[in-house]
């Protein structure tokens, strides 16, 4: 079976398996209440209310309308990189596939009552409506209708959201008698707006998709870049709209496969008669596999490739890690300085700026490897690469001159870079010492057996050290606990 | 450059600049506030704030 008819067959099933994934907290169903884990600082993809008694993650609307709407943010970089990421991998394949309410509405459709539209009357101009909705109710009264204690309503989920209402608003109000007594206008207007959604969803397909849904009309603008594509084999196809036919949100889909309406639920592909419609998911599938894996045919890959794709990982691998570990130094002393208002000891501008160096040789290197991995064909890549690290050689070197600098200035902070090793020594010795040996990359790659033995050791032994090493006070903290050699207060 | 390669282009610099707003985000300590306003029932949201 074709993969797109596979998917497009089981699409409900799917939508609920992931419905009953990302809403898996049982007590709440019982109890009344909601979820209050730490998974809940993620965005899931859907339109899924967070005060669903069942809810593991946090809705995208609701958090961006909250960091909108706090008074600490004026702009939610977080939730909006999170609903961009979705956007730009899927776009509204998410509205298809992984949406609650979008399920709801499907269902609701599928119930033989009455007659089929698909569109209510003045369809253009309604269809618009939903960018109103996104920029008045989401970004505009959200941020800028702020009460005394300089905080904002979430309006779209208070006015408008019917997922809030079915999700959380009646379940809620059923298992918790506490919710009974507080019900108002706002309930039986939100209940009001609920029941005629999902009474229309009976005879028009999606009509809160199509007109009101504020997370669709964000993906829908990525739709045309978004890394999951359909595409049309123009000598294939007849344009005899059978695609626009098997349209829910009619669309001609032989004319526009990624139009900003689109939801991907791919009923198009699969009713398509001639197989002229497909879908892509560019690099990440079938090219990804046409670059680095082997053709089935194909006995034996070329080893010098096969290193240097293993070398350019090894310094993706690298790199991510150290930058890592110096996002959670960095958390770590905003953190203190957030609670305490004094900046850690460790704090001076030469380290800043000596931090700042390192972290941009890093990503020096993250590009290097990625750039080996994506090259790893072409005879000079690995040369090339090679001279780069030279020069990161040459980087860490004056950055050794500016640590001892650094202590003359400081003695002090000999201390906390002997702390820092103990703790996260992959930055300091690891990524140097990496470096240096991979500016010997073209003999590795050419199998220069006591290189590349060197290198693995290296490796291997930086990444165990920098592993075990911030394991060890823990250790003997439990061992010295376990031989009661302890003091009051010391590990429990 | 061809229309496809334009698009995929435009693709990667958008994934890429996606997960740069979700680090410098994380790093502003946005997500403190995500969940706070999470693992709270939210009034507003249930119909009766």
């Amino acid at each position: 079976m074709k993969k797109e008819r596979f998917f497009h067959k089981y699409r409900h099933w799917i939508q609920a398996a992931w419905f009953a994934l990302t809403n898996g907290y049982l007590r709440g169903y019982t109890s009344g209440k909601i979820y209050t884990g730490n998974t809940k600082v993620l965005c899931f993809p859907g339109l899924n209310c967070y005060s669903c008694p069942g809810a593991l993650g946090a809705c995208p609307i609701g958090s961006l309308q909250a960091v909108f709407g706090s008074n600490t943010y004026r702009v939610s970089l977080y939730v909006f990189g999170v609903i961009s990421l979705f956007g730009a991998v899927m776009g509204r394949l998410v509205c298809g596939f992984l949406c609650p309410f979008g399920l709801v509405q499907d269902l609701l459709y599928k119930i033989p009552f009455g007659p089929k539209r698909k569109n209510l009357p003045n369809h253009k101009i309604l269809s618009k409506l939903r960018y109103v909705i996104l920029i008045l109710f989401v970004v505009l009264l959200s941020s800028l209708v702020k009460d005394v204690t300089g905080m904002a309503a979430p309006w779209f989920c208070e006015w408008i959201c019917p997922s809030g209402a079915l999700f959380a608003g009646i379940p809620l109000v059923i298992l918790n008698p506490g919710f009974r007594t507080a019900i108002g206008f706002h309930f039986w207007w939100k209940l009001a707006i609920l029941l005629i959604l999902l009474f229309l969803s009976v005879v028009y397909y999606r009509p809160f998709c199509k007109y009101l849904c504020p997370l669709g009309a964000l993906y829908g603008v990525f739709n045309p870049v978004s890394t999951f594509r359909i595409k049309v084999d123009q000598t294939k196809c007849v344009k005899c709209g059978g695609c626009q036919r098997a349209c829910g949100m009619d669309i001609r889909t032989f004319e526009t496969p990624n139009s900003t309406e689109c939801i991907r639920c791919l009923n198009c592909v699969s009713a398509c008669p001639t197989g002229a419609l497909d879908t892509t998911w560019h690099i990440a599938g079938k090219d990804f596999a046409d670059r680095y894996l082997a053709k089935s045919d194909e006995t034996l890959a070329n080893p010098e490739v096969v290193r240097t794709v293993i070398l350019g990982c090894a310094m993706v691998f690298s790199s991510l890690f150290t930058l890592l570990l110096h996002l959670r130094s960095s958390v770590y002393a905003n953190f203190i300085y957030f609670m305490t208002n004094v900046y850690p000891a460790s704090y001076s501008p030469i380290v800043m700026g000596m931090n700042f160096a390192k972290v941009t040789v890093t990503v020096l290197v993250l590009i290097n490897g990625i750039s080996l991995i994506l090259q790893c064909k072409k005879a000079d890549a690995v040369r090339s690469s090679a001279q780069s690290m030279k020069i990161l050689q040459v980087i860490y070197l004056l950055l050794c001159v500016g640590m001892i600098i650094a202590i003359v200035l400081n003695p002090p902070i000999i201390g906390v870079w002997l702390n820092n090793i103990l703790t996260s020594p992959f930055p300091l010795l690891g990524m140097p010492f990496i470096t240096l040996t991979l500016s010997r990359l073209d003999k590795i790659v050419h199998g220069e057996k006591k290189a590349g033995i060197g290198f693995a050791i290296l490796f291997v032994f930086t990444i165990l050290v920098s592993l075990l090493i911030p394991l060890f006070p823990i250790l003997l903290g439990y061992a010295l606990a376990s031989a009661g050699l302890t003091g009051s207060g010391a590990v429990q | 450059m061809t229309d496809e390669k334009k698009i995929i282009l435009i693709n990667r610099i958008l994934i890429f600049a996606s997960i740069l707003l979700v680090i410098i985000g994380v790093w502003r300590g946005e997500v403190g506030v995500v969940l706070n306003k999470a693992v709270k029932v939210c009034m507003q949201c249930m119909g009766i704030g």
